[in-house]
């Protein structure tokens, strides 16, 4: 404080030190200001911004010094969207007292913020120019601007006051209660929002916090309540509202809970559970998919190594077999050793029999060289030791013996260069024919006649599409159906009988064994007799001559060709 | 009764940022300090005065 006198800085006398004024009047001024000031800042801490400008202005009548005062007016004025004003007041107290002063900070932060300070500038231009569309009766271009204005600058008192006015005056009062409203938010004491809003209810009959209910009709309003509901019209609007409504009571509330807690639970029941249940059941079947994949998988490859099984199987089987063929084949080679040795030593016979067991296919090389070699050499042997077991089985009527022996013979001399190869053939035919094999009879038959055309006559009423009938060449004679053809032989060159019936048992010959070389290079043809039963209407031709036949003994004749006559030892040479 | 045309009246304009400054300076920042000065001075120049 300083002396109003003669501006000497003071304490808290009473008296100027300097001057001797009394300065009980200069400090009942500060204390009113100050007063003031505090009331004003009551009201604007409960929102009384009205009432707090007025206090403040007056605080500030009284000392125009009060830097608090000041500072607290340009927050109530920058409140009520009068930022120039603030800024003023500001700027004002910033000069008074330069330092310590909060004015400095707000002109700061104002100064700093130029996006906000440019949109209040704007709202303010706008609002000016509202008031300006007002005078100018243009009320609907001050409705629009003043819209931009609220919506840009909640914060000015005046717009939404004057916008709340042109809505009252167009009878659009729910739109201005709802200005009114925002506008006493932010200054609750404001009169002229206050007034605004009282006449909007009055105007509606609805009542806010302002005073008891008050109706009124009005010229060009009417309201009406029926049944429990307000009716009134607002303009071109009809407005339908309940006379009363009271919140719901402590019953209403349980029940509400409970309604709740049911619906929850349903809709819990009804999509969370099943949704909750499918995922599992999903879960489940892809495992289950996952198993029987794992499963197929194991079966294939279980397959698989039951496959590579057998193929190690087949090849261990494999490897036996050809360790077999490779032991039958040393075997063989064996048999081929032992097989030369003895041809070497001129055991001819051994080495046939040797040779026999050789499996020709199982050697090549030299080794089959060697073998054909032996065959060749030996063929002879083989061929007279075959022809003579088999013409031994044939006299014993052992056909099935004859048959394989006289075949080996056969076989052992397939160019049939041997001398007995052609009775080698016969023979052969016959053992079959007389076993009933019909087919191989007539294989051999056939092949004896291709090979001996001239001999054809001896074996072609044996083939079995002559079956039955019998006819000898050179010779005709006749066979009942009785009659035996196992012995029947035919009379060859000299017959001993002449046409007629041949003597049953007549020059009945028996055979005689007999030991010795058997000679292939005997030739001609014996005559030959007849034994067994024949039917005494067979008549005999002379048959087929095949040369003049040399002596022989007898006691040599092994056996009796049945259709030449000729006559064998026991060695199949020919006798005669 | 709002009458729409007495309430307009009351609406005026407000300051703008370019006003500011000339309305700073036409402030009257007279308080009753300064009148109680003024008022002590004019005493005394009627003393002297008389």
């Amino acid at each position: 404080m300083k002396c109003i006198y003669c501006n000497t800085q003071l304490g808290n006398e009473m008296y100027c030190p300097r001057c001797g004024a009394d300065l009980s009047l200069p400090r009942r001024i500060i204390r009113i200001s100050n007063l003031l000031y505090n009331k004003g800042l009551e009201k604007a801490s409960v929102r009384d911004l009205s009432g707090a400008i007025s206090c403040l202005q007056q605080s500030l009548k009284f000392n125009k010094e009060n830097t608090d005062a000041r500072n607290l007016l340009g927050l109530c004025y920058y409140e009520t969207g009068e930022a120039v004003s603030a800024l003023c007041e500001w700027v004002i107290s910033k000069n008074i007292k330069s330092g310590d002063n909060l004015a400095e900070e707000y002109i700061e932060r104002l100064q700093n913020d130029r996006n906000q300070l440019d949109a209040i500038n704007q709202s303010i231009r706008k609002y000016n120019q509202s008031v300006e569309y007002c005078r100018q009766n243009h009320e609907d271009m001050a409705v629009m601007q003043l819209k931009k204005v609220v919506a840009q600058n909640p914060k000015l008192v005046k717009a939404q006051q004057l916008l709340a006015l042109l809505y009252m005056k167009r009878q659009e009062y729910e739109k201005a209660r709802r200005l009114l409203k925002k506008s006493l938010a932010i200054d609750n004491t404001n009169t002229t929002s206050l007034r605004f809003l009282t006449h909007v209810e009055e105007t509606t009959g609805r009542t806010g916090t302002f005073g008891p209910r008050l109706r009124q009709t009005r010229e060009d309003e009417t309201i009406r309540e029926e049944g429990g509901t307000l009716r009134y019209t607002s303009g071109n609007e009809t407005i339908i509202q309940p006379t009363t409504f009271r919140d719901s009571s402590t019953i209403a509330t349980f029940i509400n809970i409970g309604l709740g807690i049911l619906l929850g639970g349903a809709i819990i029941w009804f999509l969370a559970i099943p949704a909750s249940r499918q995922s599992v059941q999903e879960k489940a079947n892809r495992e289950v998919t996952d198993a029987n994949l794992k499963l197929a998988t194991g079966n294939a490859q279980l397959q698989d190594l039951q496959d590579q099984l057998e193929g190690y199987q087949k090849t261990a089987e494999q490897a036996k077999q050809d360790k077999k063929d490779t032991l039958a084949r040393l075997d063989s080679y064996n048999e081929l050793f032992s097989a030369a040795q003895l041809y070497v030593r001129g055991d001819q016979t051994a080495a046939v029999d040797t040779l026999d067991k050789i499996r020709a296919e199982d050697l090549d090389g030299g080794a089959k060289d060697l073998y054909d070699s032996l065959m060749s050499g030996v063929s002879d042997t083989m061929f007279n030791q075959y022809y003579n077991t088999g013409t031994t089985a044939y006299v014993a009527q052992n056909y099935s013996t004859a048959a394989e022996q006289l075949k080996l013979a056969v076989e052992s001399d397939p160019n049939g260069e041997q001398s007995n190869y052609y009775n080698a053939l016969m023979y052969l035919g016959f053992a079959y024919f007389y076993l009933g094999d019909s087919t191989n009879a007539d294989k051999y038959f056939n092949e004896l006649i291709e090979k001996y055309p001239n001999q054809a006559s001896t074996v072609t009423p044996y083939l079995s599409e002559n079956a039955g009938s019998w006819w000898y060449s050179g010779k005709t004679g006749t066979q009942s159906a009785g009659g035996s053809q196992g012995e029947a032989s035919l009379g060859n060159g000299q017959a001993s009988a002449d046409a007629g019936t041949a003597p049953a048992g007549d020059a009945a010959q028996t055979w005689d064994a007999q030991t010795g070389t058997t000679d292939t290079s005997q030739t001609g043809t014996t005559d030959t007799s007849q034994t067994g039963t024949t039917d005494t209407t067979q008549t005999w031709d002379a048959g087929t001559d095949y040369g003049q036949q040399p002596a022989y003994d007898p006691s040599l004749v092994a056996w009796t060709d049945p259709t030449t006559g000729l006559h064998y030892d026991a060695y199949g040479n020919l006798l005669g | 009764m709002i009458n729409y045309e007495e309430e307009l009246k009351k609406f005026h304009p407000s300051m703008d940022v370019n006003e500011a400054e000339d309305a700073i300076y036409s402030r009257d920042l007279t308080d009753v300090t300064d009148i109680l000065r003024e008022m002590l001075n004019d005493e005394k120049e009627n003393g002297k005065s008389k």
